[in-house]
This record gives structure tokens, C-alpha cells and sequence, in this order.
């Protein structure tokens, strides 16, 4: 499976997670939970985005332990991406 | 490896009842943020549900949608050979209620009766076994009723499942007959994924206590008592993803079938989100499936009959059609039916 580019993972995150403000940046650092809109309906968009884009499912207890978006991306695997 | 075969057995008719309060979504917003309430109701496709009353039982839905079906196909009740009810709202810890159904519904004695306690697998789970019994000799009519009223044990406090769930009974009619095709079931458990959808108590295991009774704060200040539904909504989907789509292709390939001759894939109703995404995975036309948890929200075991009888009245004459129940166990089934001249009856309201 071909590494996916850290901004197109972001991107689509973004995405997902259908955040309202046009201005709000989600860099590596933002703290998911900081998020309005982050909650456990999103989880299930993330779970579909990664199984879509990386084939696997990560279990609920890892989501509890999510914070910043780097710590996502190392949840998946930092081997996925480039 | 429960992977079944069936020949000249089939479903003769189906019908469903429903309570009549109807109880709307975007009403809670008590919990909920109106901008919450809104993305909830848009990924989980739940506008509203039908809540029973206090004083009836899962029993009642399913005996009103038994009657009237009796009395519209003309089936004579003394040619009832079995009758099965699948819950897990039974009337009473016991007798079965399968066996009170057999008095209310005034089938012979010599009717046989029980109870099948799944969720969200029983339609499909009680199917089999309908058709099982079905390819005995003495065996010709199997009433399987089906129902839950999943609303007398959730926490309208707890955001991961007080907008989910409805209540509802169902009543299907299995024959035996020459002009049913063949059917395929496949059956799976995983009972150490039992955790992520449980009453914790109230049964033997943990007995009810004052303090089983107690409302508790949860995670995400969600409250429930021990003695209301806990659900991990993020370890379903992971099991739904992982082993869902694996079972219908297992099933497509044990009945020899393609999936562009399947005319519809009728899931259990847990979330719209969910099944879309498994549509999509399977590559299969999102117009294949039907849905009815807009209206009646996610009704445990009855879903896929009620979504049937709401969405496929009209639409399943001599149909090839998938069923598909994952849930609660965690317990999961698929059905290949060839729908040929089955009665399905107009809902009803109770």
C-alpha cells in the first residue's frame, strides 16, 4: 500500500470531521478533543477513513488515548505515512 | 462451520406492528447541542422512533402482527406446527413467552414453542432454524415472531444510544413448499467481544442490587444504571468492518450467486453510517439497500423484518435477497432468500 502524504491525511481529516470554521488549521499539534466537533460519531469517520485508506481498524481503547493529531497518525502506524 | 442449505422451505408471509408514539430526534435537546443533535441525526439516518407504552410487552407487537397475518392469509392455526419467539424483552424470566404466544394466538397444544433470546442476529438466527424444523417431514407452518422494545432499557441520559433505538414486533410465516428455491444461511459468534453491547446486570451473573439500579456518570458524563444497555459504538464498527462484508461473500460463494444477480441487501438497522460504509467496501449499488431506521430507528431483532414490510411491499416478488443481522453477542448472520410470493402485509400500529 503506497504511504499516504501527511497533508493529504490532514486534509481529509479535516474532512471528516466537518469542521465548520474555514479558518480553523489542524496542524500535527491540534488537540483533537480541543475540537467542537470532535466526538464519538466522528471516531466512526475516522475508523472508516482508516480502514479505507490503511485497510486496518484500531480499537476503541486506542481512541480513548487519542489527543493530538501526531498521536493519531502514530496510532495508525507512522510507517503509513510519508 | 454453520453454513446451511435449504430446499423447497420458504417465507409465505411477513408482517410487522409498531407502536404508535412517535418519539423525534431533534426533541432532545436536553443532551444534546442543537449542532450535535443535527450531526447525529444526519450520520445515523434516525429521524424518529416508535416508543411502546409502559404496559406493553414485545409480546404484544408481535401477537397483533401474528394475528392479523393468520386471518389474512387464511391459515388455519390448528396447522401451526411451531411457533418461536425471538427476543431479548421476553414477557417474563419464565415460562418462555414463546408458550404464552401459543394461548393468545390459539394454536393447538400440539404446537411446539420457545424462545430464542438474540438481538440484532435473531431475525436471521430464528430464520434458520424456522427452516430447519421446516425440512422435517411432520413440519409445515413455523410462526417465528420477533420483536424487542429496546426502549424500556436505555438511558435517555446516555448520548452513545438515546437517539438509536425503537421498539416493534414482527410475525413471519415459514412453509414448506415445492415452489421455494433453495436458501443459504451462515451463522457466527464471538463471545469475547461480548463486552462491547451489555446489560451488566440483572442477570445471575451480576444480581440486581439498590446499587444496580443506581443511574452512574460514564465517560463523556454519559449516565446509566448497570441495568441499562452499555454500548462501544467504535468496537462495533471495527467488528462490523471486519467481519461483515467477509460473511456475505463467504455466503455468495457458498450459493454460487454474484452479487449484481442479488436485487437487495436488507441490514439490520443499527446506523446508517455504518451500512453505507459496508455497501460502498462491497462495491455493491447503494440502491440495493433498503432502509427503514428514518422512521423506526434500530429495533434490535425485528429490523430486517420491518424493513421488509415497510420498504419491500411491493418490490420482492421473486427477489434474490441477502439478510443480514450483526450485533449484541456479538452474534452475526446472513440469509440468501429467494423471495417468491410472499405475503407482506400492511404495518400496523398498536
Amino acid at each position: 500500500m503506497e504511504k499516504m502524504k501527511i497533508k493529504d491525511f490532514i486534509s481529509e481529516l479535516k474532512e471528516n470531521l466537518e469542521v465548520e470554521d474555514e479558518d480553523q488549521e489542524i496542524t500535527l499539534e491540534t488537540n483533537l478533543k480541543d475540537l467542537e466537533e470532535y466526538d464519538s460519531l466522528s471516531v466512526l469517520s475516522i475508523i472508516a477513513m482508516i480502514d479505507k485508506n490503511f485497510g486496518k481498524q484500531i480499537p476503541s481503547s486506542g481512541f480513548v488515548k487519542v489527543t493530538t493529531v501526531s498521536s493519531l497518525m502514530d496510532l495508525i502506524g507512522k510507517e503509513y505515512f510519508q | 462451520m454453520a453454513l446451511l442449505k435449504f430446499k423447497k422451505v420458504g417465507i409465505a408471509g411477513i408482517s410487522a406492528c409498531v407502536p404508535k408514539n412517535i418519539i423525534k430526534n431533534e426533541h432532545f435537546t436536553e443532551i444534546f447541542s442543537a449542532k450535535s443533535l443535527k450531526k447525529a441525526i444526519k450520520t445515523t439516518g434516525i429521524i424518529e422512533r416508535m416508543i411502546s407504552d409502559k404496559d406493553k410487552c414485545s409480546s404484544d407487537y408481535c401477537y397483533e402482527a401474528a394475528d392479523k397475518l393468520l386471518d389474512e392469509m387464511k391459515i388455519d392455526r390448528n396447522s401451526i406446527d411451531l411457533l418461536i419467539f425471538v427476543s431479548q424483552t421476553p414477557d417474563y424470566r419464565i415460562p418462555s413467552t414463546a408458550i404464552i404466544l401459543q394461548d393468545r394466538l390459539g394454536l393447538p397444544k400440539s404446537t411446539a414453542a420457545f424462545d430464542i433470546n438474540l438481538g440484532c442476529s435473531g431475525y436471521v438466527y430464528g430464520l434458520s432454524v424456522a427452516f430447519a424444523y421446516s425440512s422435517q417431514e411432520s413440519i409445515n407452518k413455523v410462526l417465528l415472531l420477533v420483536g424487542d422494545t429496546v426502549s424500556k432499557f436505555v438511558s435517555p441520559k446516555d448520548k452513545t444510544i438515546s437517539l438509536l433505538f425503537g421498539d416493534g414486533g414482527t410475525a413471519t410465516l415459514i412453509e414448506k413448499n415445492s415452489k421455494f428455491g433453495d436458501s443459504y444461511f451462515s451463522l457466527n459468534s464471538d463471545g469475547g467481544r461480548s463486552d462491547v453491547l451489555k446489560i451488566k446486570a440483572g442477570g445471575y451473573r451480576n444480581p440486581s442490587s439498590h446499587e444496580t439500579l443506581t443511574p452512574k456518570i460514564h465517560e463523556a458524563g454519559n449516565i446509566r444504571s448497570d441495568e441499562q444497555l452499555f454500548m462501544d459504538g467504535a468496537e462495533i464498527f471495527n467488528f462490523t468492518i471486519q467481519e461483515v462484508p467477509k460473511d456475505i461473500i463467504k455466503l455468495l460463494k457458498y450459493s454460487n450467486t454474484k452479487m449484481k444477480n442479488i436485487d437487495f441487501i436488507v441490514y439490520h438497522q443499527a446506523n446508517k453510517f455504518i451500512t453505507d460504509y459496508l455497501t460502498k467496501k462491497m462495491k455493491c449499488s447503494l440502491d440495493k439497500v433498503p432502509y427503514s431506521l428514518d422512521k423506526y430507528g434500530n429495533t434490535s431483532c425485528a429490523s430486517i423484518p420491518l424493513t421488509i414490510v415497510s420498504k419491500l411491499r411491493e418490490k420482492s416478488t421473486n427477489k434474490r435477497i441477502i439478510l443480514c443481522g450483526f450485533g449484541v453477542g456479538l452474534s452475526w448472520a446472513t440469509a440468501l432468500i429467494d423471495f417468491s410470493d410472499v405475503c407482506i402485509s400492511k404495518i400496523r400500529e398498536l
